[in-house]
């Protein structure tokens, strides 16, 4: 009897940590999500010159969730080893900050009121995870999958799907396409005046 | 879920967590409660990150997943601090035992690199791109601020009901019974208290939700590879493959039997109107988001349909 509740207690424990870690990689990306929305909806941000100060906060919550450098990495793929160290620090700088704009420019202009489900994560290896979400419009649920891993123990996003879309493949096959006829150095150029041509 | 209640339960998830930490070192964990099927993605012990493996694992299988495992955990910003990690041709810079939702052991190869019809794809890119932004887009836009959410979800329920058959027959040729059941109640239940379609009372029972097959994916799941890629005017991105699927599924679509033709085809420029007054805006995020939004829009189609083979 005695066996089978230090058993129990036992399998309790387990849970409870167990539970605690599986917890995680949601979190992570829940907290700034839900932040970004309230920020969307803020009234005192409808004012048309604070545009730019809701985007800079924006910025500032939704940065901390990704790995921009794990991003580039695995953009690059292969080509990532003809990169020399200052391109690749040049890159991962003009890239991050390319997709920044474009979410910006996404959520900013586009933001209906959209609603934001989680609906389920998984942990491999310990340092991978996978957090489902949905974002709810209208008739239409669109599946969006985040890819984290775990470095200096904090979670961080690495790919986002969209309906299934990898974020990270697309541009992977955009760049590969590029760099089979030019050089790292052109490939910042071009995504550096697209940038510019964003502002 | 779990009830830990019950001995012989309590017992045996003591054992699975025991062993989980004993012979792997590490608790590989997931939680899926409304996904129960995604389960069998949990690392068993015995993955090639089993100590107990590592010996019989040859020394560069060892070698390259340790390498990939640095490479990825590169935690301090810089790349400077191990260059070489890169530096052999194995896929190395991955880990080659990721679960299949990781499914990086397929990234060294790009989503299909050869495309014989570029040219005129890209030409017929830039036509559908004019098409879109000359008439679609507006025609839709204006059709948006006409007519109110509730008639267009009408309307897009209507030609969603319309099509069920389609679907249903696909589920039949993918061996999916359970979906095609499903497309079947849905069909009866919506054409009937739904009024002909345009209600959608099945919404109401989340496994009846329609299951998105079209013969494309049939052929897909039969083994029938994609073959090229070709974007056709008006029509817009296809492969071989789902090419002559979408002809087959004409065949299947009640549209394409009206008569005469005109009022044929205008029917379905109108469900796509329709259709496009929900996602206005997700064709300029994606072409704004590209630097060679041609090579965007054919990797974003490729890797859309292929994961819809899969499911």
């Amino acid at each position: 009897m005695y066996t089978m509740l230090t058993i129990l207690l036992v399998c309790l424990l387990f849970a409870s940590t167990a539970s605690a870690i599986m917890a995680e990689p949601m979190e992570a990306i829940k907290g700034p999500i839900n932040d970004v929305i309230t920020i969307l909806n803020d009234p005192v941000y409808k004012e048309p010159d604070l545009v730019e100060a809701q985007r800079d906060k924006i910025w500032e919550t939704v940065r901390t969730i990704f790995d921009f450098e794990e991003m580039s990495k695995r953009t690059l793929a292969r080509n990532w080893r003809s990169f020399s160290p200052a391109e690749k620090t040049e890159f991962t700088r003009v890239f991050s900050r390319f997709l920044g704009n474009t979410y910006m420019d996404k959520i900013q202009g586009e933001f209906h009121n959209e609603k934001i489900v989680f609906v389920s994560q998984e942990i491999a290896k310990e340092k991978y995870a996978l957090v489902k979400t949905q974002i709810v419009r209208e008739t239409l649920e669109i599946p969006v999958d985040y890819k984290l891993i775990k470095s200096n123990d904090q979670w961080k996003v690495y790919d986002v799907s969209v309906e299934g879309v990898s974020l990270v493949k697309n541009y992977r096959s955009q760049f590969e396409k590029i760099l089979q006829k030019e050089k790292p150095a052109q490939l910042i150029e071009k995504l550096s005046e697209k940038l510019k041509n964003q502002d | 879920m779990i009830r830990v209640n019950t001995p012989a339960i309590a017992v045996l998830i003591f054992l699975t967590a025991a062993a989980g930490l004993v012979f792997s070192g590490c608790a590989h964990q997931q939680s899926n409660p409304r996904q129960p099927d995604m389960t069998s993605t949990v690392a068993a012990p015995g993955s090639p990150e089993d100590p107990n493996n590592a010996p019989v694992t040859d020394g560069e299988d060892t070698d390259a997943a340790g390498t990939g495992d640095i490479a990825l955990a590169a935690d301090d910003g810089d790349a400077t601090e191990n260059p070489d990690w890169l530096d052999e041709d194995e896929p190395d810079w991955l880990d080659e035992d990721e679960p299949d939702w990781l499914d990086d052991t397929d990234d060294m190869q790009f989503t299909a690199t050869s495309d014989p019809l570029s040219g005129f794809n890209r030409a017929m890119y830039h036509v559908n791109d004019f098409l879109y932004e000359g008439i679609l887009s507006p025609v839709a836009d204006a059709y948006r601020a006409l007519f109110p959410s509730k008639i267009r979800i009408g309307v897009s329920n209507f030609f969603t009901n319309l099509t069920g058959p389609l679907r249903f027959v696909n589920c039949l040729l993918q061996g999916k019974g359970e979906a095609a059941d499903a497309e079947f109640v849905r069909f009866f239940m919506n054409s009937t208290v739904g009024v002909l379609g345009f209600g959608n009372p099945a919404k109401e029972f989340p496994e009846l939700s329609p299951s998105n097959e079209d013969l494309g994916q049939t052929f897909g799941s039969w083994g029938v590879g994609e073959g090229v890629f070709i974007i056709w005017p008006v029509l817009g991105p296809s492969t071989l493959r789902d090419t002559v699927g979408m002809i087959g599924d004409r065949f299947m679509h009640p549209v394409s039997y009206v008569n005469p033709s005109e009022v044929s085809y205008g029917l379905s420029a109108y469900e796509r109107i329709n259709g496009l007054s929900f996602r206005l805006g997700d064709y300029e995020s994606l072409k704004a988001a590209a630097i060679d939004p041609y090579e965007a829009i054919r990797d974003a189609y490729l890797q859309y349909r292929r994961i819809n083979v899969e499911k």
